[in-house]
């Protein structure tokens, strides 16, 4: 029966608009779509800039229910495509993208794990605000989970002052060549009220991940897990982020990748060390997960545009994960229904 | 000979003061269990 009042109509819109658009069929963007289908979103609209990719991707996951069809960028934006919130797991930069997205009143969920890139992001806020929709920033392994387990873990302190995380491997090729310009570039830190840049590639640390993965050297990298971090918990005094390297990472990475990045990476991990007051004494909380990189950025991502897409997060203007107007320990439990497992480290 | 005198003195004083730290110090064992433990989901909807 078709709507008699203006009311109706607009629920009826409001109802039908209930598509998430995925933007890159690479490695993460195929982990987006799986979690998406596990979640019962069956709609899902699949672009690329390599059709044939695309193409591929979406006829490989259209089982069952599930309809992943393909769309171009133009139909992505078109009020007839109905896309409510658009995933972006393409190569960085987001900025641009997301500007035109937010200008079409579509939420965005950005994966972006590029500096530059995440500061531009964070600077839609207005704009986002403007058109009514949602920006989440970072909603990826590092940063994205490490903002969920900074939360996890700052909601058993009576205060925090200190995190600091540390990430282990990488996903598509996409972010192994991310990982590369990282240790080439300039660290980003807070210290006692002030960012603070270091080398990358300096500042050794040997960090534990959960098992399988053990100990690796970790070192500085221009990663924006403390600008997101710190946005999420404004009363942290200092915030470190590391990656791990091998000796030829390190020493290659002012260079051209010397040879093409694998497929995917093997499994990842992602550690995250919180420092604060519990029971009036210094107390330390490390958390982690070890996984794939790709399949905690896709899980991450997914239950977040999922959360978008069902009004959990009702939220508008640009936010990142662990924000404490998010229902960071809802979209946690949702990760973990994924597949991720969630380690503590405990006995120290 | 002063030299030598206060050579002694200082060796004296260090050796008591090793004694009684072996003596009547107290030692902690490091953790000999714990490590990485799978939590379970958070169940709150917060």
């Amino acid at each position: 029966m078709a709507p008699s009042h203006p009311a109706d109509r607009s629920e009826l819109t409001l109802i039908s608009r209930k598509k998430i658009g995925v933007v890159g069929a690479g490695v993460t963007g195929s982990r987006v779509i799986d979690q998406l289908c596990s979640v019962g979103q069956n709609h899902v609209l699949l672009h690329d800039t390599k059709t044939l990719v695309a193409q591929r991707l979406a006829n490989v996951r259209r089982r069952g229910t599930a309809s992943v069809q393909t769309a171009s960028w133009h139909e992505l934006l078109s009020e007839s495509a109905a896309v409510s919130v658009v995933v972006l797991s393409c190569a960085a930069p987001h900025a641009q993208l997301a500007r035109q997205l937010l200008s079409a009143k579509i939420s965005v969920v950005s994966l972006s794990d590029d500096v530059t890139d995440v500061l531009e992001l964070l600077g839609l806020h207005e704009m986002a605000l403007a058109n009514g929709v949602t920006l989440i920033v970072g909603a990826a392994s590092s940063p994205g989970m490490s903002g969920l387990l900074l939360r996890y873990l700052a909601d058993s302190f009576e205060s925090i002052d200190e995190v600091h995380v540390a990430s282990h491997g990488t996903g598509g090729p996409d972010c192994a060549r991310q990982h590369h310009r990282a240790l080439s570039g300039q660290s980003i830190g807070w210290h006692d009220d002030d960012w603070i840049r270091r080398p990358a590639g300096s500042g050794r640390e040997l960090c534990w991940f959960p098992p399988p993965i053990g100990a690796y050297d970790c070192y500085r990298a221009e990663v924006p897990d403390p600008l997101l971090l710190k946005r999420a918990a404004p009363e942290l005094q200092r915030v470190t982020a590391r990656v791990s390297a091998t000796r030829r990472d390190r020493f290659t990475a002012r260079l051209p990748m010397l040879a093409a990045p694998n497929q995917e990476g093997g499994l990842g991990g992602l550690r995250i060390e919180v420092r604060g007051r519990r029971n009036g004494e210094r107390h330390t909380a490390v958390a982690g997960v070890a996984e794939r990189v790709a399949q905690v950025a896709g899980v991450v991502a997914a239950t977040t545009a999922a959360a978008l897409l069902s009004g959990e997060i009702g939220i508008q203007g640009a936010h990142v994960l662990g924000e404490v107007a998010l229902p960071n320990a809802m979209l946690l439990t949702g990760v973990l229904n994924g597949g991720v497992r969630l380690h503590e480290f405990v006995g120290a | 000979m002063g030299f030598i005198k206060r050579l002694l003195v200082v060796l004296g004083i260090a050796s008591i003061a090793g004694a009684i730290l072996r003596v009547k110090g107290k030692t902690t064992d490091s953790p000999q269990q714990g490590g990485w433990r799978q939590v379970t989901p958070p169940t709150d909807q917060s």
